[in-house]
């Protein structure tokens, strides 16, 4: 199964879950969602969602000075972004369970 | 960490690429995407492993922008849509029904312009049905060698034969919906739909709304009430919202509306002022003898 198909319709979510842990800035949530095992997303796909979820009303942003280079912009869940990381986690459940018992019927047939 | 993009020209040429490819985007859209990037490059030290152009792709589409239409470059253009939707099964299998249908169009084509020809050219004022129905014949026999011809062109030149074929029928239209005015016209044909119909009473599509009966002596008759053949009150309604219109009633307290003729009181009043007032025809007595008096056969 092809993981970028898979992560396309899930990249919201995950991106949710991670500022959810706590704000941060765009290298910051790429640099966290590949510890937490998305090692395969790319960069700009993570960057363009913190900016639609961003525009989208899902998360707030602010600019912090950095030292060392350009000023960062942080990014921080809202409650709009809240309730739809629940939506999201209800419906990967679901998703998810529905397609286990799919996979796992399909291997007693074939076996 | 990694420095500024002073530092690192790497980051800087891609930023700059990558701006280049964003360039359809407001300023300030753009501002605040590259800054996202810019910030996150320095901090990995590296620059993506992605082309900018696909990087600029794929950051568009996370971030759901359109491609606006002042990429043109990017966009097909119009005659390439074209051509792809050409390609297409769904193209396909309308290019075989023209295809079949096409025979259609050379008839017509070859009728209209006959009829074009001979009617613009003022011909029908001396042309009889059977010289119009030989210039029909004619003409639609050329077409439809012209159009089995067509077939054999060589593909390069079949887009000409499709355009001129197009602009005939755009020219052909207009001009063959005048010429059929011109026939209309001459042969006083009527064309109008039918004719709505009237409610209540009507005499040749006018509604009637008065009637008077007038005696044998040629004298107005009062509140005369009238029934067709099946007995039915031949009810004129007009003016009944009228509080003036004198409407009779019977013992049940049914208004009458096939009463005749209509009288209307004067405002204010429940007098009628002119009882006897009548259309200003002059109403001859009758000189037939009446049936009661009528001799036996």
């Amino acid at each position: 199964m092809d993981r970028s198909q898979l992560l396309r319709g899930t990249l919201d979510a995950a991106v949710l879950a991670v500022v959810a842990e706590g704000d941060g800035y765009g290298y910051d949530v790429l640099r966290r969602l590949r510890a937490g095992g998305l090692s395969d997303v790319g960069d700009a796909s993570v960057y363009g969602t913190l900016r639609r979820l961003y525009k989208g009303g899902a998360l707030t942003s602010y600019v912090m000075p950095s030292d060392e280079g350009p000023h960062r912009r942080y990014y921080g869940i809202t409650e709009l972004g809240r309730i739809q990381l629940g939506d999201a986690r209800e419906t990967w459940a679901d998703f998810n369970r529905t397609l286990s018992a799919l996979l796992e019927h399909e291997l007693e047939v074939t076996a | 960490m990694n420095g500024t993009t002073l530092e690192r020209p790497d980051v800087t040429a891609y930023l700059v690429a990558v701006r280049a490819e964003l360039s359809d985007l407001p300023s300030e859209e753009r501002d605040d995407l590259i800054a996202d990037v810019e910030a996150s490059l320095l901090d990995s030290g590296e620059a993506p492993a992605l082309s900018p152009a696909a990087f600029a792709a794929e950051l568009r589409e996370a971030a759901g922008i359109e491609r606006s239409a002042s990429a043109a470059e990017q966009a097909p253009s119009l005659l390439e849509s074209a051509r792809a939707w050409l390609g297409s099964s769904r193209g396909l299998a309308v290019r075989a029904a023209v295809r079949e249908l096409a025979p259609i169009w050379w008839v017509v084509r070859g009728a209209v312009v006959a009829g074009v020809v001979v009617f613009v050219a003022g011909w029908a004022w001396t042309l009889t049905v059977q010289g119009a129905a030989l210039a029909t014949l004619v003409a639609v026999a050329a077409s439809v060698w012209l159009g089995l011809r067509g077939r054999r062109l060589p593909a390069r030149r079949r887009p000409f034969a499709l355009a001129a074929n197009l602009a005939l029928a755009v020219v052909l239209l207009p001009v063959a919906a005048a010429s059929t005015g011109v026939l209309d016209s001459r042969t006083g044909t009527y064309t109008a739909a039918f004719p709505e119909p009237v409610p209540g009473l009507a005499v040749d599509g006018n509604p009637v709304e008065n009637i008077y009966a007038y005696d044998r002596n040629g004298r107005v008759l009062y509140d005369v009430r009238l029934y067709d053949e099946n007995g039915l009150p031949l009810d004129v309604r007009t003016g009944d919202e009228d509080p003036l219109r004198r409407v009779l009633v019977d013992d049940e307290g049914t208004r009458l509306f096939n009463s005749f003729p209509i009288r209307y009181f004067e405002a204010g009043t429940i007098a009628v002022a002119q009882p006897g007032l009548g259309p200003e025809v002059d109403v001859a007595k009758v000189a037939t003898p009446p049936l009661e008096t009528a001799p036996k056969r």
